[in-house]
């Protein structure tokens, strides 16, 4: 008995662990409401042409990418607004539903090819105060300039 | 010298038997013959026992078949000694007649319980589990009832360094999670492959459970002897043979899955229900007259689901049919066919709604992580055996495998001719068995198989959609007994099979291994053996988006490795009371041109790439103990794995390090039976994270507890050969919440009732 005694022991504890400890848990929900980004853009210089202009958005992040591909790498967070207007002076956005943080890399993002993940390239990024806080379901307003004969380099410096 | 003319005799010999079947002379000289079939105490006919006469200072050893036969003795009376490691040795006395044929058959007793367990995986030849050289586990057809395993998934659930993710198999890290295509463990049905020929993956249904004798499991490269796919280790899937007296069966279960405790997770109507599960086994096998035999066996099974979209029903059947053609010549046919009609959960909505499938919307159109499809699948297997003498047998396989693939509608309609799969493989293997003399045995055959693919979906960068990808082998192995202690055993397979057209690869799998008996309960055994594995078609021609966004790599090549293993077993009986085994195994595994799934940022999908180099190596641990009238039984496996990427010198992804199982049974009463069965394994130290920028939460993958409970009642009449026993079962007892596979929910705690009747 005294040989079985230990193995009984390590068994009973396993068993033990493995009933209390429950596994996956629904994920924290945030109990604030989510924000939202309004924003005017106003563009300057040539603009690209046409076709390398699959897609352009206001796109707000968390964190500064390094590849392109960083930038959906919280897909489940990610936000953007709807698709920009081409070849104008100026245009409007809003991006609702932003969950509450601090997004320190703002930019409109322009698709140059078809290529969903990798096509990519900021053409604008709004640079004031640090970045963009959303807090308590806030709507915050910025302005972003885009001088499409000075776009911001990529990987940011 | 003497070995050179040995081995020149031996070659002559093979060239002769393969050139002619009937160069076996059996003239009887005027000297006295002794023969007969040494045994187990449970009937099994025993290989490798050796018998000797001291007077006359000669003597034999059994064949593959258990039997013995010693000719040219003189008249008198003799003392004859039968003795076998882990067996008590027996002497008999003879009286032997001139010109008379004296037929003694025999039966030992195993000193412990485990000591008379025969395997065939090992070496493609009936053998004690005690005198293999390399690792393998089993499991038997009582298990498979008491645990009611009604898939193969649940029957490796327990095996000691095996851990089942999804649809793959790891056997000691080699998988690690394959989208369920291309599996670098090979299933066998009586030795022959039965991966799909078109995703190369392994079906957990379809196989005769309840006419299953044993499943083997080789948990090292076993490509020396049974080809491609054998990379990590091999499942081999024993079926019955034919009992003296009609046995049917007939299993009935039903169960349901408990609603998940989180009301957030229950989304769907359906989730807050207890879901429900049931089936019906049967079987049915006789012999029929002294030559022929045959069983029939089947399953009708519907799943409810615990997840949306995830339904499952089917039927299988299964037959097989004996016919002892004369004496020496044996036919065997078995056939299945199975239809499922599934609704296949593919990946999650993510951690905060993990019960309903999730959407891509990055791939232009939206991907659905839920599939409906019908499921067909045939195979026949005929086998022609002849056993020319006692010393010389062949066999010649056919093979035939069919999968069939349809996607259906909301109305269960097939839907016309659209991503349709449909894939064959057939063709056939020769093989002789030679008892070249007490010591050598001598294995040796080939094989062809062509695989064909026709399909809507593997279509690839050259827009083929039909594909052929025909392999042939030639094989051979030599073991020799160097005494009663010492066993090695050498061979080698040459594999050519073709991965594009007019291209063709070959591949030369060596191995080694030796056993060293130490004394009565201890042997030692060290083995070294290649494996190799052909991308299936799906690996290399997929592309498609209606899922995930997955393209081709017809450049794709075959992934390596090589295996190195060394332990030891110890069975011995303890104070007369318990049957004690314990196993120690440490191994060191290395893959080359590792095929894994990987992201593509120039294309937006994900792709097979021949990845890296890799190494797993590790130990094993397992103790069993067993009480001597088997009523009670304690099991323990721990497996440590060092699976380590040698390229990004990181570890492997969606490997454990540790795994660990403890199971324990009893007849508490002679009517009553109960167990336990606990396993843990950890989280991996490295998941692939790309999945994620698809499907949320899809790196979340946290350690497994998993217990399950059982209680069985028996009532039997052994006069009339009837029992019935009703089995209560609660699976994940915990209910603890964790993942089968990347972004997919596992099974909460669930309920079932299981009644079986033999007659």
């Amino acid at each position: 008995m005294a040989r079985v005694a230990p193995i009984l022991s390590c068994l009973i504890s396993l068993l033990i662990i493995a009933g209390c400890d429950s596994g996956l848990k629904p994920p924290f929900e945030d109990p604030l409401p989510p924000g939202a980004i309004r924003g005017t853009i106003s563009y300057s210089g040539e603009w690209p042409p046409q076709q390398s202009l699959v897609d352009l958005r206001f796109v707000p992040l968390t964190k500064a990418p390094q590849t392109v591909f960083d930038i959906f790498a919280d897909l489940e967070n990610l936000r953007f607004s709807g698709r920009l207007q081409y070849f104008v002076q100026d245009d409007t956005f809003i991006v609702e539903d932003v969950v509450n943080g601090v997004y320190v890399y703002n930019i409109i993002a322009q698709q140059f090819g078809n290529n969903i993940l990798a096509d990519w390239r900021p053409v604008g990024i709004y640079t004031e105060n640090d970045g963009i806080i959303v807090v308590n379901g806030d709507t915050t307003t910025i302005h972003i300039h885009v001088d499409f004969d000075n776009l911001p380099p990529f990987p940011p410096e | 010298m003497n070995d050179l003319v040995k081995y020149c005799y031996i070659l002559f010999m093979i060239i002769a038997l393969l050139s002619s079947t009937h160069s076996y002379s059996y003239a009887q000289d005027a000297g006295a013959e002794l023969r007969g079939v040494v045994q187990g105490t449970t009937g099994e006919t025993l290989p490798g026992v050796h018998l000797f006469i001291p007077e006359l200072q000669t003597g034999t050893v059994t064949n593959s078949e258990g039997v013995y036969r010693i000719r040219s003795l003189p008249p008198g009376s003799y003392s004859l000694r039968v003795s076998m490691v882990g067996f008590q040795t027996v002497n008999f006395n003879i009286l032997l007649s001139s010109g008379e044929i004296t037929i003694l058959d025999i039966e030992l007793e195993p000193i412990t319980m485990q000591s008379g367990e025969l395997v065939v995986t090992a070496s493609r030849r009936s053998q004690l589990i005690g005198r293999v050289s390399v690792s393998m586990n089993t499991i038997t057809p009582a298990e498979i009832q008491s645990r009611n395993i009604t898939s193969l998934d649940q029957a490796l659930d327990y095996v000691p360094g095996v851990q089942v993710l999804g649809n793959s198999v790891n056997v000691r890290g080699s998988s690690g999670f394959t989208y369920g295509v291309g599996s670098r463990v090979l299933l066998l049905v009586d030795g022959v492959p039965m991966m799909g020929p078109d995703q190369g993956g392994m079906d957990f249904d379809g196989l005769p459970l309840t006419q299953t004798r044993q499943i083997e499991v080789l948990k090292s490269p076993g490509s020396a002897l049974y080809g491609g796919g054998a990379l990590g280790g091999v499942i081999n899937i024993i079926t019955k043979d034919f009992p003296e007296k009609p046995e049917t069966t007939l299993r009935f279960y039903g169960g349901v899955y408990e609603p998940v405790r989180y009301d957030v997770w229950q989304t769907w109507n359906g989730a807050s229900d207890y879901r429900q599960f049931r089936g019906l086994l049967f079987g049915h096998s006789q012999k029929a007259g002294d030559n022929f035999g045959f069983w029939l066996s089947g399953k009708l099974h519907d799943n409810a689901g615990y997840l949306q979209n995830n339904t499952t029903e089917g039927l299988e059947l299964y037959s097989k049919l004996g016919w002892n053609v004369t004496r020496k010549i044996d036919f065997s046919l078995y056939t299945s066919a199975r239809r499922n009609r599934n609704y296949q959960f593919l990946y999650w909505n993510g951690l905060k709604d993990p019960l309903r499938p999730g959407e891509i919307r990055l791939t232009g159109d939206t991907a659905s992580g839920s599939n409906r499809g019908l499921s067909d699948r045939l195979t026949i297997l005929p086998v022609f055996t002849h056993n020319i003498s006692p010393h010389v047998q062949y066999s010649l396989k056919g093979r035939l495998f069919g999968v069939a693939f349809r996607p259906i509608d909301r109305q269960g309609n097939v839907r016309p001719s659209e991503k349709h799969n449909v894939g064959v493989r057939y063709g056939g293997e020769a093989q002789i068995n030679i008892q070249a003399s007490d010591e050598l045995i001598i294995t040796a055959g080939g094989s062809f198989d062509e695989n064909y693919i026709r399909s809507d979906v593997f279509v690839g960068e050259d827009s083929l959609m039909v594909r052929n990808q025909p392999e042939g082998a030639i094989f051979l192995q030599a073991e020799y007994n160097w005494s009663n202690r010492l066993t090695t055993t050498a061979g080698f397979r040459y594999d050519a099979y073709q991965v594009h057209t007019l291209e063709t690869a070959t591949q030369f799998s060596p191995k080694f291994s030796a056993s060293y008996v130490v004394d009565d309960y201890l042997t030692v055994r060290g083995s070294f053996g290649r494996g190799f594995r052909v991308p299936s078609v799906a690996e290399r021609f997929f592309n498609n988006a209606d899922f995930f966004p997955l393209v081709s790599n017809i450049t794709l090549q075959p992934e390596t490795s090589t295996g190195y293993e060394a332990g030891f077993t110890y069975m011995r009986p303890v104070r007369s009371l318990f049957s004690l085994r314990a196993e120690l195994t440490g191994f060191w595994n290395e893959y080359q041109r590792l095929v894994e799934p990987t992201f593509q940022p120039s294309s937006g999908s994900f792709q097979f790439v021949n990845l890296t180099e890799a190494r797993i190596r590790g130990a094993e641990a397992s103790m069993s103990v067993t009480t001597l009238d088997q009523n009670h039984q304690v099991t323990a496996s721990y497996t440590l794995l060092d699976p380590a990427d040698l390229e990004l010198n990181q570890p492997l992804v969606y490997r454990s390090k540790h795994l660990l199982q403890l199971s324990g049974r009893s007849f508490i009463t002679s009517w009553i039976e109960a167990g336990l069965d606990f396993r843990t394994a950890s989280a991996p130290d490295r998941v692939d994270t790309d999945f994620s920028f698809f499907v949320s939460d899809a790196e979340v993958f946290p350690a497994v507890y998993v217990t399950d409970a059982r209680i069985r009642f028996i009532w039997a009449q052994p006069a009339n050969r009837f029992e019935m026993s009703a089995t209560l079962m609660a699976r994940n007892l915990f209910n603890y919440y964790y993942v089968e596979r990347p972004a997919i929910f596992a099974p909460p705690r669930n309920f079932q009732v299981v009644v079986e009747m033999k007659f």
